[in-house]
């Protein structure tokens, strides 16, 4: 099946107070029609600004560079008001804090409404017909009254399945989901994962999941890439990625979680340092002054991602290759 | 001797013109030396609330908080009471409870000062301590802007080390850090907690973390403590349903692609909890006896506390669903 949405070289730079910082170096992918699609990565790796740019939403001032393929057409190079069209109505956006994704003084109703009038030209009554309905496909108990509701009479989980309605008010084939969970309890989090599921099997919906925690990843996404300092340092099947990580950071990620076996008894294997500040990465590698295998090469040679073994990963060392 | 004691604390909020709202009603949990106790449940729980007045920030309407045998008053106009001091706090975020216009080494020796030990600018002490949490000396000249959300808070642990604290009281002190940084300090609670001979209640909403570190935990559901016991022993076989669905929610990074367990429902107001068990809206087990007689944490076995119906006192220590197939 041909992607829905193919990203080549995306590279993003911002201004910064001494010059440009470059956020996002080179980052490549895909996303295939109904399935979910993982990005993974620390804070600052550059994960929420790569999928802003899809949408020209980056702050004044950045350059974009690259390629990011959508219906033929290529989304960095449309001008505002054609992605004024494919923005809600193509692809839509569901953003982690549910409270501020909300505006506080407008009915729930309302702000479900506006872009359906817009996008969809459909009438008052009609918009708001379909709002309660999308209110009942998120689950949220009496959508007709819930209408006539502000944001802050809702909790948090009830706040982000809101969100979650808004953004596929108009049908897009694509989700953008920035840690739609974290700000949410383990409880509310599944309800969530299941809910994205339940819309990907139902709608054929497509959904770029952005986050931090690969516990979530494992459980909803089909494919995932992990980000690092800009980066794409390993991409593959999410089963094959998180049980037999080729490259050394997935590989710390993971031996940073703690794990039920070790519960209690051993210390929690930490990454030695922190990540890099966004736009202030090391050369060479940007992972290589806490990587435990790095060589001198690595400290010069940017890596590139190459495919082996039916994976791809950015590191010629491979420390991993024979650990089953 | 337990060195932090709670005994069916009660805290209520009052609120001009409405109804108050008890978001702790009637705790009970104790903190030995050397012992990190885990506190977790949902958000809106109450366990923060808790935490704030087992070191006297907020005032208990009811029952009693004992630090080692001595009671905690709550916090007034006047000085702490010295005994007090070594009742210390370290909050969620460390980029509000550091000063960003003192050094760091200022901030640690308010600590030394307040335990009556230290004079202001006692480089070595200062230096002990950093080294104590893993920063260099020369931390202690720097501003907090300096450093990042780790460090910052491996600082704000070293303030509360220095007045010499038995007990620290922890309120979600890893949920605003990375997974490589949450990890370190993680490891760094573990250490401090055995070396030092420290009692540690450590408040998180993150399960993983808690089964982890704690030696023992205890769930909180709307104000009330619903299971408590041995780490281990509460993962394995946890009694009550609603730790049951606690755990089941926890996703796992094992790349089998199983979507975690969903508890349907919404936790209640508290300023109107539901009848009889406060958990019987969103149990799957609930029966006739759940919506009407409110169950107490009673010992079903040795250090193993439930309130629940579908346990009784020496009755089999095993799942809910397991129990619940049984009866």
């Amino acid at each position: 099946m041909a992607a829905l949405l193919t990203v080549e070289n995306l590279s993003v730079t911002l201004p910064g107070p001494e010059g440009p910082l470059t956020i996002v170096d080179g980052v490549s992918y895909s996303v295939e029609p109904g399935t979910v699609f993982g990005v993974a990565g620390e804070s600052g790796s550059g994960k929420t600004i790569s999928a802003l740019a899809l949408l020209g939403l980056l702050p004044l001032g950045a350059t974009v560079e690259g390629k990011a393929m959508y219906g033929g057409r290529n989304l960095l190079a449309l001008s505002k008001r054609a992605l004024r069209d494919v923005r809600g109505r193509e692809i839509a956006m569901v953003f982690q804090d549910p409270l501020t994704a909300l505006h506080p003084m407008m009915s729930i109703g309302r702000q479900l409404s506006e872009h359906m009038r817009r996008h969809l030209g459909l009438s008052r009554q009609a918009a708001r017909r379909r709002a309660a309905e999308l209110l009942g496909d998120v689950r949220i108990p009496d959508p007709t009254g819930a209408l006539n509701a502000f944001p802050h009479q809702f909790s948090g989980g009830m706040r982000q399945r809101i969100a979650i309605a808004m953004a596929l008010a108009c049908e897009p084939k694509l989700l953008i989901a920035d840690e739609p969970t974290t700000a949410l309890d383990v409880t509310v989090q599944a309800g969530i994962l299941r809910l994205l599921d339940d819309l990907r099997e139902r709608m054929g919906l497509s959904v770029i999941l952005i986050t931090h925690d690969l516990g979530v990843m494992s459980s909803i996404a089909e494919t995932i890439s992990v980000f690092y300092a800009g980066r794409v340092v390993e991409s593959g099947a999410s089963s094959g990625v998180l049980r037999r990580p080729r490259h050394p950071y997935t590989r710390a990620l993971l031996a940073a979680l703690p794990h039920p076996e070790t519960a209690g008894t051993a210390p929690l294997v930490s990454i030695p340092g922190s990540p890099p500040a966004a736009g202030r990465f090391p050369s060479g590698c940007s992972f290589h002054p806490r990587c435990a295998y790095a060589i001198e090469s690595c400290t010069t040679d940017e890596p590139p991602l190459v495919e082996r073994d039916g994976r791809r990963f950015a590191c010629p060392v491979d420390p991993f290759r024979d650990v089953a | 001797m337990s060195v932090l004691e709670l005994n069916d604390v009660e805290v209520v909020y009052e609120r001009r013109g409405r109804e108050p709202v008890p978001a702790v009603a009637g705790a009970t949990l104790t903190v030995e030396p050397g012992q990190i106790v885990g506190l977790v449940g949902e958000s809106g729980c109450g366990k923060s609330t808790l935490a704030r007045a087992a070191v006297g920030l907020m005032p208990a309407r009811s029952g009693a908080i004992m630090f080692e045998g001595r009671k905690v008053t709550p916090l007034s106009r006047r000085a702490r009471p010295r005994e007090l001091v070594r009742l210390q706090m370290v909050f969620q975020n460390p980029f509000s409870s550091l000063n960003p216009r003192r050094t760091i080494g200022s901030q640690i020796a308010d600590g030394l000062v307040a335990a009556g030990g230290g004079r202001r600018g006692n480089r070595e002490q200062i230096a002990q301590l950093l080294d104590r949490v893993g920063l260099p000396e020369a931390a202690a000249d720097r501003y907090p802007h300096q450093f990042s959300g780790g460090q910052r808070q491996r600082v704000a642990i070293a303030r509360a080390l220095a007045a010499n604290p038995s007990v620290i009281v922890l309120d979600e002190p890893l949920s605003s850090l990375d997974a490589s940084a949450q990890a370190q300090i993680a490891n760094l609670l573990t250490e401090l907690a055995q070396t030092l001979d420290l009692g540690l209640l450590l408040i998180s909403h993150d399960l993983a973390i808690v089964r982890h570190t704690a030696d023992a935990v205890s769930v909180m559901y709307l104000g009330e403590i619903v299971e408590s016991g041995p780490t281990p022993s509460v993962w394995n076989t946890p009694l009550h349903p609603y730790t049951e669905a606690l755990i089941a929610a926890v996703p796992h990074a094992d790349g089998a692609g199983t979507l975690p367990l969903a508890l349907p429902g919404e936790v209640p107001d508290p300023a109107q909890p539901p009848s009889g068990c406060r958990f019987h809206p969103r149990c799957p087990y609930s029966f006739d006896r759940c919506e009407s007689e409110h169950p107490s944490l009673v010992a079903i076995a040795e250090d193993r506390r439930v309130a629940c119906w579908l346990h009784e006192v020496g009755g089999p220590v095993v799942t809910p669903s397991t129990q619940a197939a049984a009866i």
